[in-house]
């Protein structure tokens, strides 16, 4: 399957509104998880950093 | 929302119960199903969230986009809506909605009252369709609509619709929803502004007021509203989706905004969408993702894995084979040894293991082993390494594989005790693909049968077929045939006959072949010899796929119509089959047994493994695989140990065999044998008097004992007075109560095929009905056997200690327990709203 067929497939059935490089978020739950994870974020460390970082523990622990 | 006020009798939720309590009303207040237009600008979610606080008994569904056109997404959805109320694991999940829906059906008097409300209906109108038909078997059902206007769903002029006309707030409601010490024009102002729409004016009014904005309710828990929603960089949301367990929803947002933390996410991601039969969506969204992301290793595995669950793995295998040709890449390697024959898959496996032994490699080195007995040991060390370091998905696949190769060489005991392994693993760890789970129950129940042992099957068996009929033929097929499987065993051939005929008739000619050596042996029961041969001769020709597997299986069925016909060819057909070792050891063993009826002295002709196996083969199995008695009593008596000359069944039916040959007997001669088999010392004609006469009526004059005593000195050798049976003997009965003294309480409830002598009034027939049933309630309860007690509680009814002991004994995860809450609920006469279960690991 080429890469534009799977796209066309899956338009209409995306989960999530997408706004430039962000997400609009509006469940608390999902809220506090994204505070809870920035109260962690050293200062000053890129999203993509702590993201690369979290990941891999992540899957160090078999979460 | 809980009604009534409780501070200022202006305050928002005292307002909100004003028009709340309108719309419940009109919602309860219908007859027929309801459609809610407008979704959250109107109130919706406010309006079913307060129909929950008040029902109690509401299953909130919610549908999100990516399930549309997605019927097992459907099914996930509507899965977790009823395990959410119910607190147990009722539902399985990566099955067809359909399934679902069937089994609510077939669930109606445990579960009701209950409310189905489905959100966002609009991406599903099928299941929407569909789920409306619930309404007519009782359940109460509400379709929410984002939409104000009615989407094309069918059924949909049924409904009760509920739109913007009613939903919208009155000006007079809007008064009470408005904080007080606003103008009456600010109010209007306000008001206007909302256009009435409930959610829009609260926000407006809570503004005016400088209030906290209410959260909107929703079955996930509640969302701040849609103007107030955070803007949040993507990889940190995908970090706090995974960190809420949501790995669908953060591979799918992975996979369209940060590419780059896809390969590392599928380590999580991978596992949650096979679990929930999402492969299909897996292989779309890996498949949209740009180079090189979509080549890189995990990703390829995931790819080929979602590809092949998709059908479409002929599309990525020249891929998959490029890259294996410059990286070990052991895990996807092993995957594409799944896509050969065995014998070619093998020396990839192998390959595979050599690089690196982890679960997955050792697991397909197992299955794909030509030698059984080597597979087996194989799979058992991929056992122990995948407990070591796999995942539990890792652990019940491999136990399972190591049942199906056992299976297959014919170890039913060690078969059974894997295959229930296996299902443990998958429900204490909430494992939820149903599709595997079904799987490893119909291996579990196959051995089961096979050894004699079953206990609790029953309903199991015939829940999960009703489920899957229709939504999934393939293996509601297979269950139909374990199940005929089990009614033979159960000594109801007529039920067996049905199901293999149903299975035969409603399978594809290619895979007729596979189900044609059963039913010619349910024919056999029957004597029904002519038909047996034409559907033998039928599946030969028309039937298989043209792989010798097919042949040899329509060899099978041939020779077996033709042994019981008396043919003389069937022998050499027979030893075809049963020296095939490829074959499954079910087909073998029936080789072997039909081949034993046309050649009595041909033991020593017989492969030593099949001889091996027949010896060790389970009473039950022999009479599964074989029959009837009256044609295979003589192979049989090779097999099993010397046999009492005559054996008498009591419970749920009468049957009996004198020296290898029926004996009818009437109702009334039935409750004489069953006296002097309880009585082996012998009966006065007083005694067995007593025993005969229904309770508080007189018993049989003298020449009335007299002529039934005569009658049955016809069939059986009964002395003279004291009356007792004057040869060896054995019955049911008597066996159940052997098995009980011995705490064997598991075998005791397999020979309690119905009630003893079910139409009988004898009074010595009711007390020892009575006095049975109180013994096996009584050693169940002692033995705390779950099996045992579902199944013995299912039968007698509406019993709380059993039900309360039931429950206390089904491990967390079993989908029994929901049922055995729901009885115990109905049984103890309590009407209120769900208890949830305790959490679930």
């Amino acid at each position: 399957m080429t890469r534009e067929e799977a796209l066309e497939r899956l338009a209409g059935t995306w989960s999530f509104e997408l706004e430039g490089d962000r997400v609009m978020i509006r469940d608390l739950s999902l809220l506090s998880a994204v505070a809870a994870i920035r109260r962690e974020q050293p200062i000053g460390e890129p999203t993509h950093v702590a993201a690369g970082r979290s990941l891999h523990s992540a899957a160090a622990s078999g979460d | 929302m809980p009604s009534g006020a409780s501070g200022s009798p202006r305050s928002p939720r005292y307002a909100y119960d004003v028009w709340l309590t309108r719309l419940v009303d009109a919602v309860v207040g219908s007859d027929r199903p309801v459609a809610l237009f407008g979704g959250e600008p109107y109130g919706v979610p406010f309006v079913i969230d307060a129909l929950r606080e008040r029902e109690g008994r509401v299953a909130w569904v919610s549908l999100p986009n990516r399930v549309r056109d997605d019927p097992v997404g459907q099914g996930n959805a509507l899965a977790s809506g009823i395990n959410q109320l119910t607190g147990e694991s009722l539902l399985p999940h990566a099955l067809p909605y359909r399934a679902h829906l069937q089994l609510l059906r077939q669930y109606r008097h445990d579960l009701q009252p209950l409310w189905v409300v489905a959100a966002n209906a609009g991406v599903a109108p099928a299941f929407a369709r569909d789920l409306l038909e619930l309404h007519d078997h009782g359940y109460r059902v509400v379709l929410a609509f984002e939409t104000v206007t009615p989407p094309a769903v069918e059924g949909l002029e049924r409904c009760t619709a509920l739109g913007p006309e009613t939903l919208c707030v009155s000006r007079e409601e809007a008064d009470l929803v408005i904080a007080a010490g606003i103008t009456r024009e600010h109010a209007d102002h306000l008001y206007a502004e909302a256009g009435g729409r409930f959610t829009d004016l609260v926000g407006l009014a809570a503004q005016a007021a400088h209030l906290p904005r209410m959260p909107i309710p929703s079955p996930l828990g509640p969302m701040v509203p849609r103007d107030r929603g955070e803007p949040v960089d993507v990889p940190l949301a995908v970090l706090a989706l995974q960190r809420e367990g949501r790995y669908l929803e953060a591979l799918e947002l992975a996979v369209r905004a940060v590419p780059d933390m896809v390969e590392e996410l599928l380590r999580t991601a991978g596992p949650a969408y096979q679990d929930e039969g999402a492969l299909p969506r897996l292989s779309l969204l890996l498949s949209s993702l740009p180079q090189p992301y979509r080549s890189q290793e995990r990703t390829l595995e995931w790819r080929l894995l979602a590809a092949i669950a998709a059908n479409e793995w002929r599309g990525i295998v020249e891929e998959v084979d490029d890259y294996l040709a410059g990286f070990d890449a052991p895990d996807l390697r092993a995957r594409r040894a799944g896509l050969y024959t065995q014998g070619q898959g093998f020396g990839l496996a192998e390959a595979a293991v050599r690089t690196r032994r982890t679960p997955l490699t050792l697991w397909q080195y197992g299955r794909l082993h030509p030698d059984l007995a080597r597979a087996a040991e194989l799979l058992k060390e991929s056992v122990h390494l995948a407990e070591e370091v796999g995942t539990p998905y890792d652990v019940a696949r491999n136990a399972g594989g190591l049942a199906s190769t056992l299976l297959h060489q014919g170890q039913y005991r060690r078969a059974s005790s894997w295959a229930q392994y296996a299902l443990q693993v998958f429900d204490q760890n909430g494992l939820r693909d149903g599709a595997r789970r079904l799987r490893l129950f119909n291996d579990l129940a196959v051995a089961r049968i096979l050894t004699g042992d079953l206990a609790g099957l029953r309903r199991a068996l015939e829940d999960s077929q009703t489920a899957i009929e229709g939504s999934l033929p393939d293996l509601a097929a297979t269950y139909r045939s374990t199940l005929a499987w089990f009614e033979q065993a159960s000594g109801r051939p007529e039920a067996a006959l049905d199901l293999m005929r149903a299975t035969y008739d409603g399978s594809p000619r290619t895979t007729r072949t596979r189900f044609a050596y059963q039913l010619v042996r349910c024919l056999g029961e029957f004597s029904r010899h002519d038909d047996a041969g034409r559907v033998a001769e039928e599946a030969a020709e028309l039937g298989g796929d043209g792989s010798e597997e097919a042949r040899l299986l329509g060899v099978l069925a041939r020779g077996m119509a033709r042994a019981m016909a008396g043919a003389d060819d069937a022998a050499d057909q027979l030893m075809d089959v049963a020296l095939t070792r490829d074959l499954i050891a079910e087909q073998r063993l029936s080789a072997g047994l039909y081949y034993l009826l046309v050649n009595p002295d041909g033991w020593h002709r017989l492969p030593a493994d099949v001889v091996e196996m027949l010896k060790g083969l389970h009473p039950v199995a022999l009479r599964v695989l074989s029959g009837p008695a009256a044609t295979f009593q003589r192979v049989w008596d090779a097999i099993l140990p010397v046999r009492a000359e005559l054996r008498m069944e009591f419970l749920g039916r009468v049957s009996c065999r004198l020296n290898g040959r029926d004996v009818p007997l009437a109702p009334r001669l039935a409750e004489v044998a069953l006296a002097l088999a309880l009585n082996p010392e012998g009966l006065t004609r007083e005694q067995l008097n007593a025993f005969l006469a229904p309770e508080a009526a007189a018993g049989l004059s003298p020449s009335g004992m007299r002529a039934t005593l005569t009658r049955l000195r016809g069939l059986l050798p009964v002395s003279d007075a004291p009356y007792r049976l004057t040869v060896g003997y054995t019955a049911d009965i008597l066996d159940a109560r052997r098995h009980l003294e011995d705490n064997r309480v598991r075998e005791a409830i397999t020979l309690l095929r119905g009630p003893l002598l079910p139409e009988s009034e004898a009074y010595g027939v009711e007390e020892q009905r009575w006095v049975l049933e109180e013994e096996l309630r009584q050693a169940a309860l002692a033995a705390a056997d779950p099996d045992a007690l579902f199944d013995l509680a299912d039968r007698l009814g509406d019993d709380p200690e059993l039900w309360s002991a039931t429950v206390t004994a089904l491990p967390p995860g079993d989908p029994r327990r929901a049922l055995a809450r729901a009885r115990l609920r109905r049984a103890t006469g309590e009407g209120g709203p769900y208890l949830p279960g305790p959490a679930r690991a």
